[in-house]
């Protein structure tokens, strides 16, 4: 009998701690406000804002065609959420910040003032190998990336956010698979760094600057 | 004299209800009419919440068709009325971005209710209740629930009628605010304070 108490006790108050955590404050709404535009200056008009908790959206909307937004949201009872703007449903021409909360309360109110995103500048990278025989090349392409993370304790903003982290793509190019192609997103008017080595060559290193919204590299070996 | 007055008035004072409730074919000059002789009644009904006003509930909910039940009894044999509610009902969300992010709303309200029979015939009966309730949005978003709780205040005009001595059918409008303990912050003016109802109702009484 006790085999079988023990396990249905457990999963009572197990089932019953699960029921009392709630991921969401009864009984409260709160606002959030605030403008966002671009580097040079502009509004951006529907961009997605959203907040999160765990994988809960407590409250979403988008930028009116002055920057502006203002919204309801719920309010987490966790103490731990996020403030996304652009970091869901991704509009490719901006960066990306996200708030990060930890042992926060949710506040009645945010007001964020003037956020202000990056734009962002798309690179079509292409490798073609054009040359006869067997050949091989590897390559890195170094860019940053495209989002900004800041951090929060207690409400009260810390020093380590993590802005235009560094990223890497490495490849070896053999006859088997010769080609290579991708699309990359990162901030407008930064530079993409590409390294590549021929066998028995030095490493060569090229710059492609991203001063357009769409750019365009081609490489032939 | 004076004993003989006070006295006369004293019957008619206690003959009064007997004559407003009594169960026996009244008849008077004039054709017969049939007096109610009913004391109590059961009633369900089909209740649809139309919300109006600068509220969540009109702005960012929309009502869909609910279930309202009643229990009034008459008390002491007067026209007065007296007895308990329920309804539930459930509001989809429309504009999360003015009301917060989840999905839908099941709405229930409870409480007591005092009444007034004012139409006083056995096939047709017009009441007028008042009812004061604890009410509860219970909410569902994707993933999570929460509540938003408070009281309602409801005032409910009805007509019915009985085919028989025991059913009969209703149709009512009524009235309802609820009064919720919503915490927002003051930009929100009384956006979150309460929700106003209009609400067409019609059912199956069972009576006494």
């Amino acid at each position: 009998m006790k085999k079988i108490l023990l396990p249905l006790l457990g999963c009572f108050i197990s089932l019953s701690s699960f029921q009392c955590e709630k991921e969401v404050l009864d009984n409260t709404r709160s606002v959030i406000t605030g403008l966002l535009v671009d580097d040079s200056g502009r509004a951006i008009n529907g961009l997605s804002i959203k907040i999160t908790s765990q994988h809960n959206v407590l409250g979403q909307s988008a930028t009116a065609s002055n920057g502006q937004f203002k919204f309801t949201s719920l309010r987490s009872n966790r103490g731990e959420f996020n403030f996304e703007f652009n970091g869901t449903d991704i509009n490719p021409n901006y960066g990306s910040i996200t708030y990060h909360y930890t042992d926060s309360a949710f506040l009645e109110k945010y007001g964020f003032g003037e956020i202000v995103l990056t734009r962002s500048a798309s690179l079509n990278f292409k490798l073609i190998k054009t040359s006869q025989g067997n050949s091989a090349l590897d390559f890195e392409l170094k860019y940053l990336g495209t989002a900004c993370r800041y951090f929060y304790e207690n409400n009260e903003l810390q020093n380590n956010e993590s802005c235009f982290p560094e990223e890497v793509i490495e490849e070896s190019l053999s006859d088997a698979d010769p080609n290579f192609e991708i699309d990359l997103i990162a901030p407008m008017n930064s530079i993409v760094e590409f390294n590549y080595q021929i066998p028995g060559e030095p490493v060569q290193s090229l710059q492609i600057t991203l001063n357009e919204p769409v750019n365009n590299y081609e490489f032939e070996y | 004299m004076n004993l003989n007055i006070r006295t006369g008035l004293l019957i008619f004072l206690f003959s009064l209800p007997l004559t407003v409730t009594g169960q026996e074919t009244v008849v008077e000059e004039g054709p017969a009419v049939e007096k109610d002789d009913h004391y109590a009644y059961f009633q369900f009904a089909a209740y649809q919440p139309l919300s109006f006003g600068n509220s969540f509930a009109s702005e960012g909910l929309s009502a869909a068709l609910g279930v309202d039940v009643h229990f009034l009894t008459n008390l002491f044999d007067s026209p007065v009325l007296i007895g308990v509610f329920y309804n539930q009902f459930r509001s989809e969300v429309t504009k999360p971005e003015l009301i917060g992010n989840y999905i839908q709303s099941d709405i229930s309200n409870f409480g007591i209710q005092l009444g007034y029979q004012a139409i006083n015939h056995n096939k047709w009966r017009g009441t007028v209740t008042a009812g004061l309730g604890s009410v509860a949005y219970n909410n569902d978003g994707a993933g999570f629930s929460f509540k938003d709780s408070g009281t309602s205040l409801q005032i409910t005009p009805s007509l019915s009628y009985h085919f028989t001595k025991n059913i009969g059918i209703f149709t009512a409008i009524a009235y309802r605010r609820d009064f919720l303990n919503i915490q927002a912050p003051e930009d929100f003016g009384n956006f979150f304070d309460s929700a106003n109802y209009l609400i067409i109702s019609l059912g199956s009484r069972i009576l006494f």
